[in-house]
């Protein structure tokens, strides 16, 4: 038995200390070699109907360059640095057509951003839910929160820690009654007083139907989105900016990206987005929306209308990272690590399989082995 | 002779152990106080807010206990075995070495596992007043791998304790080291949840290398 257990013993110890090797080695290995990259901030100019980024090569200077290497100064992005061009006199009062103000600027202007990290991580159990029409007109800190169950929507008064059957009652009909199937499978929500309205949540169904749901007077008001129907929705998120011509974004299964209007018309996108595995980075201003879905690799930058979201220009950026020499492909077969950019679980996961590496390491292991014996012998 | 052993170890470590059951009930006591005040002051509302909007479990100050308290009982455990030889009479008792070593080893994971199932109660049954068991139940998974480091650490540092070469023990050190930092990864809520049960097979696994030591100690390996 003894002899059993330390050559179990051993073999453990072999086992994680190779696994260890996997995993810290290229760790060590890639905060040595590191090079600094970052892909410049590009957006649609409306002036010169064509992408430009940000060149920082020039010092403090601000250098917008465009697809064809041209360099702009910030007034071809006036609805970007509207302030800047505001203090300066120099913005355009038109652009093709619309009427341009610092005010109708800052109603349409905003940016949003989300990470697989996010979208792939386990949500909490319960969503805060707050009163969309308070009493004294401003948003208040939500008092109650909501948890989906099969048998319906349960609604906590939260001070109290207890539920509040008779809203959990009325919540849990008001959906039922427009043929919502319980529980929720996604949600989307922004329950903070740091906004200028509440929208309440986005959500899907069992059945993957789109709704809204919201509490306002302390009374359920839900709808069903019927243009949703027959989509196999992966992915949504609420919007509420100051327009307020958007009530959301759906994505499908098939990376599709779709516009929620508040009016419930859905508006399918020529932009594609795969949540699970590519950051999101959406600008958009009075005229256009610049989306750019964004992995390790590259990134793809889509321009679309903001009148009606329809397709207007993309371009597509491989991104050229500084090479560094990758000692760890040459002495270890693969790289094992446990955190991952794209989700937030812990796991182990392996990636950077080398052929070179995996005969240097048998290679490795014999020759100890051999060692071994003959220092034994 | 189970009752024996088992008496022994106590004989051993029981003020640790009272010691350790101090800590962790004050220590729990001081956070819970700390969230009933909360409470009180800012409302229920805040804790749920604090749980549900930051992705915080509240009590991410006791994460590091059970590993601390862990780690220390081996040494309090195993450690005066090696002094005055008694390792060497433990050995030769009458009753098999490796049942011995592994009632030793299961005497002080029952201890552990007491102690942390007092401390996961209490914390669950205070959390219960201020938020929904839906939540708590998340907390106390996401807490599940910070109990697991607790064993890990007792079952490293009795490995480390038992092993008679200051090389291994060194080695031992290292892994329990890449231990530490892959069971306090990550801060994400549930994040353990799909790979905890592996994590704690392996960590049971671990065990053997405290067998390891004991066959090494026995074929009077030296630095």
């Amino acid at each position: 038995m003894t002899f059993n257990m330390k050559t179990a013993g051993k073999g453990f110890i072999i086992f994680s200390t190779a696994a260890l090797a996997l995993w810290i080695v290229p760790w060590i290995c890639a905060i040595i070699t590191a090079k600094p990259f970052s892909a410049p901030f590009t957006m649609y100019s409306p002036i010169l109907h064509d992408f430009t980024y940000i060149d920082r090569s020039g010092g403090k200077a601000l250098k917008l360059i465009d697809s064809k290497g041209n360099a702009h100064g910030d007034e071809v992005q006036p609805l970007f640095y509207y302030m800047v061009l505001t203090g300066r006199g120099a913005l355009p009062k038109e652009i093709d057509g619309h009427k341009i103000t610092p005010e109708l600027v800052k109603k349409y202007r905003y940016s949003m951003s989300e990470k697989p990290q996010y979208v792939n991580a386990k949500p909490a159990p319960a969503q805060l839910l707050m009163e969309s029409v308070p009493v004294r007109l401003e948003l208040q800190d939500p008092e109650h929160a909501m948890i989906f169950h099969k048998d319906g929507l349960h609604i906590y008064e939260m001070n109290s820690n207890s539920e509040d059957k008779a809203k959990t009652e009325a919540f849990t009909k008001a959906l039922a009654d427009i043929g919502f199937k319980f529980p929720a499978k996604l949600t989307s929500g922004n329950p903070t007083h740091r906004k200028e309205f509440d929208e309440g949540y986005l959500l899907t169904d069992s059945a993957g139907r789109l709704y809204q749901l919201k509490m306002t007077d302390g009374r359920p008001e839900a709808r069903h989105f019927s243009s949703a129907d027959g989509i196999s929705i992966k992915y949504i998120s609420i919007v509420e900016i100051s327009s307020r011509e958007i009530l959301g974004y759906v994505v499908d299964n098939d990376n599709v990206f779709y516009v929620l209007r508040p009016s419930g018309e859905l508006i399918k996108t020529d932009a594609v987005w795969n949540p699970q595995k590519e950051k999101l980075y959406i600008s958009g201003d009075l005229l256009y929306h610049t989306i750019k879905a964004s992995d390790s690799d590259g990134e793809r930058i889509y321009a679309l209308r903001t009148s009606d979201f329809s397709f207007e220009n993309k371009m597509e950026r491989r991104y050229d990272k500084p090479q560094s020499f990758n000692i760890c492909r040459y002495i270890l077969p693969f790289r094992l690590y446990f955190v991952s950019g794209n989700d937030s679980y812990v796991k182990p996961r392996v990636k950077d399989f080398s052929w070179a590496g995996t005969i240097v390491s048998i290679l490795a292991i014999t020759g100890i082995i051999f060692w071994r014996r003959k220092r034994r012998a | 002779m189970k009752k024996m052993i088992f008496y022994k170890e106590w004989i051993k470590t029981r003020w640790y152990v009272l010691a350790a059951a101090a800590v962790l009930i004050s220590g729990t006591a001081y956070i819970l106080l700390g969230l009933g005040k909360a409470a009180q002051f800012k409302g229920n509302a805040f804790l749920w807010g604090y749980v549900i909007a930051h992705d915080s479990v509240l009590i991410e100050q006791l994460k590091y206990l059970p590993f601390i308290l862990g780690g220390l009982l081996a040494v309090v455990q195993m450690l005066p075995e090696l002094s005055g030889k008694r390792l060497k009479l433990t050995l030769h008792i009458p009753y098999p070495q490796w049942k011995t070593i592994l009632l030793m080893c299961l005497y002080g994971i029952a201890a552990l596992s007491l102690l942390f199932s007092v401390q996961a109660v209490a914390v669950s049954i205070a959390l219960n007043q201020w938020i929904a068991s839906e939540l708590v139940c998340r907390i106390m998974k996401t807490a599940a791998v910070w109990y697991l480091a607790g064993f890990v650490s007792y079952i490293w540092v009795a490995s480390v304790c038992l092993e008679p070469s200051w090389k291994m023990r060194t080695l031992l050190l290292v892994l329990l080291a890449g231990m530490a930092r892959l069971l306090f990864i990550s801060p994400v809520p549930e994040a353990y949840n799909g790979f905890l049960p592996w994590l704690a097979l392996y960590s049971a696994a671990g065990l053997c290398m405290v067998f390891h030591g004991i066959a090494r100690f026995k074929e009077g390996v030296q630095d």
